[in-house]
């Protein structure tokens, strides 16, 4: 008896100090949930799926050693972590918010998120890590993004959405647009920013109109873009110092086809590029 | 008359407060401030080049990048460059167009708390994007470097006095050099790199060798340092999150540790003090070829 309480001792420890590889949540059964995650220096990869879990796991990146080091010795620093860990912890979760903290020590993570459960997602990824990447792709709903990396890349989502960086890069690809209902809001349904260089692929038949772009940079395309210019009404007729008593004020942007679904792009200091879909 | 009058003198007492040059050429002898501090701080632009030479002047040249863009980027290859057309239909005037005078003044030597030569350029002027900067070889020279551009780049070569520079440039590379550097990055460019390269340290004086030679303090940068191989010192290295490599330290030597992320290793039984920080990026240590 006293053997088996002492191997059973063991066993629960050695559970306990096993490093944890993933994290799996099932949220409520109710679509008027939003979700929040928000991740600290890892590189993420968040991808929306069919099933019901929330899946937070381990991206298994083998060490690479870097080309400026060979021939030399790689010296302990002491910062290396005593034990690899998921740490996930659930701020809030009631009926309509489901709050995420992603922890941890792991460089590289892919998280799942189901499709068909939230009424929007709210996706909060910083890292300062080098080479960190964060990268979102198949997801059908409405979400907000900010992130901090090297590089970010979003691929494949509907939208609509806002984006917000501070990346050396932002790429997005495959996006599929869509003219959004109506809903009497005064912004755009799309809404890129960043710091840094902006590459957007578009298909060449897509109808859009495009708003702002390149601070400081340049804006450089393949498409067919033109000069547009429309005019809206003056929210501030009154204003002696906006258009004073001018019933309608005029928008400059630029149309691809003629104009159509409204993508707002910003860049502080970076590029725009805009490129035809092949 | 009474007006032209008015601006003429507006005019004179405005110069020497603020001496504006026209894109070209600043020159500026430094004979009777020998063995003073010369400080550069210097705002805008892309990259800034500081060489020493023979001379006893301090030259200061704007490099004309017209036709030569500073974002042209492989990324852009197949693509037209529809800037003025459309972003200056939407916001400001075809680049082209663009007037504005690079500043360059200096400061009322009064003003200075310390005995020290300050010289401020600050512009914002897309066609003139690079600064050479030459200066008396043994010049002690202090550089302050904020620039506003992705992979922004600054450069010291052929120096003899202690080198200070700090700032936020993306690519910083020394070379050349025989006296002390300091040099802190605050750049958080994830692809940033400091490189040091051909030290000569063969003359220290007895009063530095207790002080460091090198002083090295980054935030997101790679640090790459060549120094000679029989330099005996004590290096103390750190970072935060990257990696510590070196073919002078035997990988069996274990450091003597200081805090949480910086330890000492001593060089060919240890000598002048090295410091070397970076908070995300690797350091690479290695031995000059």
């Amino acid at each position: 008896m006293k053997r088996i309480i002492i191997f059973g001792l063991l066993g629960l420890s050695f559970t306990a100090a096993r490093a944890q590889e993933s994290f799996k949540f099932n949220p409520m059964a109710v679509k008027t949930q939003y979700l929040r995650i928000t991740t600290d220096d890892a590189s993420v990869d968040f991808e929306g799926y069919d099933g019901d879990a929330l899946i937070v796991e381990r991206v298994k990146t083998p060490e690479s050693v870097p080309a400026l080091a060979k021939g030399l010795n790689r010296l302990l620093l002491h910062n290396e972590p005593v034990r690899d860990s998921i740490g996930c912890k659930i701020l809030k979760n009631d009926s309509t918010f489901l709050d995420l903290w992603v922890r941890g020590t792991y460089k590289h993570l892919r998280i799942r998120i189901p499709n068909h459960r939230f009424s929007g997602i709210i996706i909060q990824a910083y890292s300062s890590m080098p080479q960190a990447a964060i990268s979102l792709k198949n997801i059908t709903g409405e979400f907000n993004v900010t992130a901090t990396a090297e590089i970010m890349r979003v691929s494949h989502v509907a939208g609509p959405f806002a984006i917000s960086t501070n990346t050396d890069k932002l790429i997005l690809t495959d996006i599929l647009w869509q003219q959004l209902p109506d809903k009497g809001v005064n912004h755009p349904y799309y809404s890129i920013s960043s710091n840094n260089d902006v590459d957007i692929t578009l298909p060449p038949d897509l109808k859009a109109t495009i708003s702002n772009g390149p601070r400081e940079g340049r804006l450089y395309s393949d498409l067919d873009l033109t000069p547009h210019q429309t005019n809206v009404k003056n929210p501030l007729p009154n204003n002696p110092k906006f258009y004073p008593g001018q019933e309608y004020i005029p928008v400059k942007n630029i149309a691809l086809n003629g104009g159509g679904i409204n993508i707002d792009i910003s860049t502080a200091q970076g590029n725009v590029y805009l490129r035809k879909a092949k | 008359m009474k007006h032209i009058l008015i601006l003429t003198v507006c005019l004179l007492c405005f110069k020497p407060a603020f001496a504006q040059v026209t894109p070209g050429k600043y020159v500026k002898s430094l004979k009777e401030k020998q063995g003073k501090s010369i400080a550069l701080v210097i705002k805008g632009g892309h990259s800034v080049s500081v060489e020493g030479y023979d001379g006893d002047d301090l030259i200061v040249e704007l490099v004309d990048t017209a036709g030569t863009p500073k974002n042209l980027t492989p990324e852009a290859a197949g693509l037209k460059d529809l800037t003025a057309d459309l972003i200056g239909f939407m916001f400001r005037a075809p680049v082209k167009e663009i007037s504005m005078q690079p500043k360059i003044w200096e400061p009322a030597e009064k003003n200075t708390l310390i005995d020290k030569f300050t010289l401020n350029l600050s512009w914002s002027f897309p066609d003139y994007q690079n600064l050479l900067v030459k200066v008396p070889r043994s010049t002690i020279l202090s550089v302050y470097f904020s620039a506003t551009s992705v992979g922004s780049k600054i450069s010291a070569k052929n120096l003899s006095g202690e080198l200070n520079i700090s700032g936020n440039a993306s690519f910083i590379t020394v070379n050349h050099i025989s006296g002390p550097l300091i040099l802190q990055s605050s750049g958080a460019n994830a692809l940033g790199k400091v490189t040091i390269s051909d030290i000569d340290w063969q003359n220290i004086p007895a009063n530095r060798k207790n002080r460091p030679f090198l002083f090295m303090s980054c935030a997101g940068d790679d640090v790459d340092v060549s120094v000679p191989a029989d330099l005996k010192a004590n290096v103390t290295a750190g970072s935060t999150h990257g990696a510590f490599y070196s073919d002078l330290i035997p990988a069996t030597q274990d450091p003597k540790a200081t805090t949480n992320h910086n330890f000492i290793w001593t060089v060919n039984g240890g000598g002048i003090p090295i410091y070397i920080t970076t908070t995300y990026g690797n350091i690479y240590l290695h031995k000059q070829k």
